[in-house]
């Protein structure tokens, strides 16, 4: 019986610790955010990417064959890319969380993450910065193209990052090569911006 | 009443059954004005949409009232069958007189018999006031969710003993071939990589994912992609669900990819030729353009009937442009936080039923909730 009141005192104290600690950092996501859902998922869907890269590659070799045996010795090792079937990614919201995890499971088993993601396109992603920026940089880095569609003002975003308790990706602090973002909002202004002009100076809108 | 699909480009006026298979094996059902059946190709995959109408198997048991909806159908869609029939006859196939005496256990009898792996789906779209065009559109879906398979009613191994209704599914024996989820697709080792040696998949055990194939008919009046549209969903009918097993969801993969290969290939061996023949080959041109195929993932709390929604219209809009088929990876999008027993294993006892993780995710959750509803508020 003191025994548990003991754990009681020592499970208040510990509460009341870490409630005074800033608990949106890293290794607090690891260990409560990012939900078991999520990392069963990645483990399910890693292991599916593979095979389908497999059965990709297994394509290749078999188009290739065809190819060579008709243009004789003309198939170099520049027609191996040429034919080589691209993954391609939309993914949206919080599946980005999904895809970002196989990323980081790629990058880890290294696995060619070029032939995973080819181009990738995150649509208003729901996922920390520094998992953002961690994970966009490694994609960055094996050339894969990284196009970021997000609005400021996404007040959906807003509430997840509440519920979530971390900050989203915010695209102005992240900028490699091949990685695009795209801000709505602005588009959406210059569109209406276009659309007043327009309307407002027929004639611009003529020539 | 009845809806009319589009295959191959061509417009088929009702009421004829449609076998849209995935690949290029594409398979028509007609029957004829003595309710012979017209075959015409060879059966791959297939998925049916129908009329609920006519092809609901209730309604038609009774055959008098089949003959009466023909009749009357013929009378009403009498000039557009005859510009569809030309259709088709330019297309090279012979055309019904009529076509809505087929026998739908005949059929089935001819389809169950076939070496070809065949799922059947009845699922009866909702009947409209108007004659309309809808295109079809198929996505493969991957997901670790916990869907039950529909029933089937096939008892029998061979699949020949089967009495179909609304919403139950016909599968022949060559469909459930023997399924293994360690399916390795480049065989046992012949001119493929040693998986022992190499290594890689050593760390992903594979769990076990469904694979699924679904069916979405889609108004063919929607604007073409890159103009302003609203996408009224509620014109868009899923009208086929089909649970596949992993090795042959393997081969629609493998079809689709060596098929949109092969057609660059050759369409490359075109531009050579051309190029020849006016001796100014340019590198460019005679580029084929790689296969590739989309991943969608999708977000939040988005249920699967919104998968394969969202999934045909991304296939309307991206397919052909920038990709040969399009899969969509269904994960459980409602997530829980993990409990404190669930990260911390045993220590996890220690802090009581995740109290203390809701205590931090309050902590943070105050000042920003409180902006965003605000904002939304204000808004």
């Amino acid at each position: 019986m003191q025994s548990a009141h003991t754990v009681c005192r020592f499970t208040g104290f510990l509460t009341f610790t870490f409630s005074l600690l800033d608990v949106r950092n890293e290794c607090f996501f690891r260990l409560f955010i990012l939900c078991p859902q999520l990392k069963a998922s990645v483990n399910a869907f890693m292991g599916t990417m593979v095979n389908l890269r497999r059965l990709f590659d297994e394509a290749d070799s078999s188009l290739q064959g065809g190819d060579s045996s008709e243009s004789g010795s003309g198939s170099t090792a520049s027609s191996v890319s040429r034919f080589s079937v691209q993954m391609h990614w939309k993914v949206h919201s919080m599946g980005s969380h999904l895809m970002l995890g196989l990323v980081e499971r790629a990058h880890w088993a290294k696995e060619p993450l070029s032939k995973l993601f080819s181009k990738v396109i995150l649509d208003a992603p729901d996922v920390p910065t520094w998992e953002f920026r961690e994970q966009v940089s490694r994609l960055a880095a094996a050339g894969v193209h990284v196009l970021h569609l997000f609005n400021p003002n996404d007040q959906v975003d807003l509430i997840a990052r509440a519920l979530s308790s971390y900050p989203s990706p915010v695209s102005i602090m992240v900028s490699f090569s091949p990685f695009r973002p795209l801000n709505c909002a602005l588009l959406i202004y210059f569109k209406l911006l276009f659309i007043k002009r327009r309307w407002t100076c027929p004639g611009r809108g003529v020539k | 009443m009845i809806a009319w699909f589009t295959l191959d480009q061509r417009s088929v006026s009702l009421p004829i059954i449609i076998l849209h298979s995935f690949a290029t094996t594409r398979y028509l059902f007609v029957s004829d004005s003595s309710g012979k059946l017209l075959e015409r190709g060879i059966v791959g995959l297939a998925v049916i949409g129908f009329s609920s109408k006519c092809w609901d198997p209730r309604a038609h048991r009774d055959v008098s009232q089949v003959e009466r909806h023909r009749r009357k159908s013929k009378q009403k869609s009498n000039a557009e069958a005859s510009s569809s029939a030309s259709s088709l006859s330019a297309a090279g196939e012979a055309v019904p007189g009529e076509s809505v005496g087929m026998l739908l256990e005949e059929a089935m009898a001819k389809l169950t018999k076939g070496p070809f792996p065949l799922f059947v789906a009845l699922a009866p779209l909702k009947e409209k006031p108007m004659l309309r065009t809808l295109n079809l559109y198929q996505t493969l879906l991957v997901t670790n969710r916990a869907v039950v398979p529909a029933p089937t009613t096939s008892s029998s191994s061979s699949g020949q003993s089967f009495e179909l209704s609304a919403g139950e599914l016909l599968a022949n024996s060559a469909f459930y071939q023997d399924d293994s989820l360690n399916y390795n697709p480049l065989g046992s080792g012949t001119g493929g990589r040693d998986e022992s040696s190499d290594g890689i998949n050593d760390d992903f055990e594979e769990q076990p994912v469904l694979w699924a194939l679904s069916t979405v008919a889609m108004p063919s009046s929607l604007p073409p992609l890159g103009r302003d549209m609203f996408i009224d969903t509620t014109n868009i009918m899923p009208c086929g669900w089909v649970h596949l097993s992993q090795r042959l969801a393997y081969d629609i993969i493998r079809q689709e990819t060596i098929r949109e290969a092969s057609s660059h290939l050759n369409k490359r061996d075109a531009d050579r030729h051309n190029s020849h023949s006016y001796a100014s080959g340019s590198g460019e041109s005679s580029k084929p353009k790689p296969s590739s195929v989309l991943f969608y993932v999708h977000g939040f709390s988005t249920t699967t009937y919104f998968v394969a929604v969202n999934s045909a219209v991304y296939a309307r809009s991206l397919l052909g442009h920038n990709a040969c088929l399009l899969i969509a990876v269904s994960w459980p999008s409602a997530p829980k936080p993990a409990t404190a027993s669930s990260s911390l294993g045993g220590l996890g006892s220690l802090f009581g039923s995740g109290s203390m993780l809701s205590l931090f995710i309050s902590k943070g959750l105050d000042q920003p909730y409180a902006m965003a509803f605000n904002q939304m508020q204000v808004c």
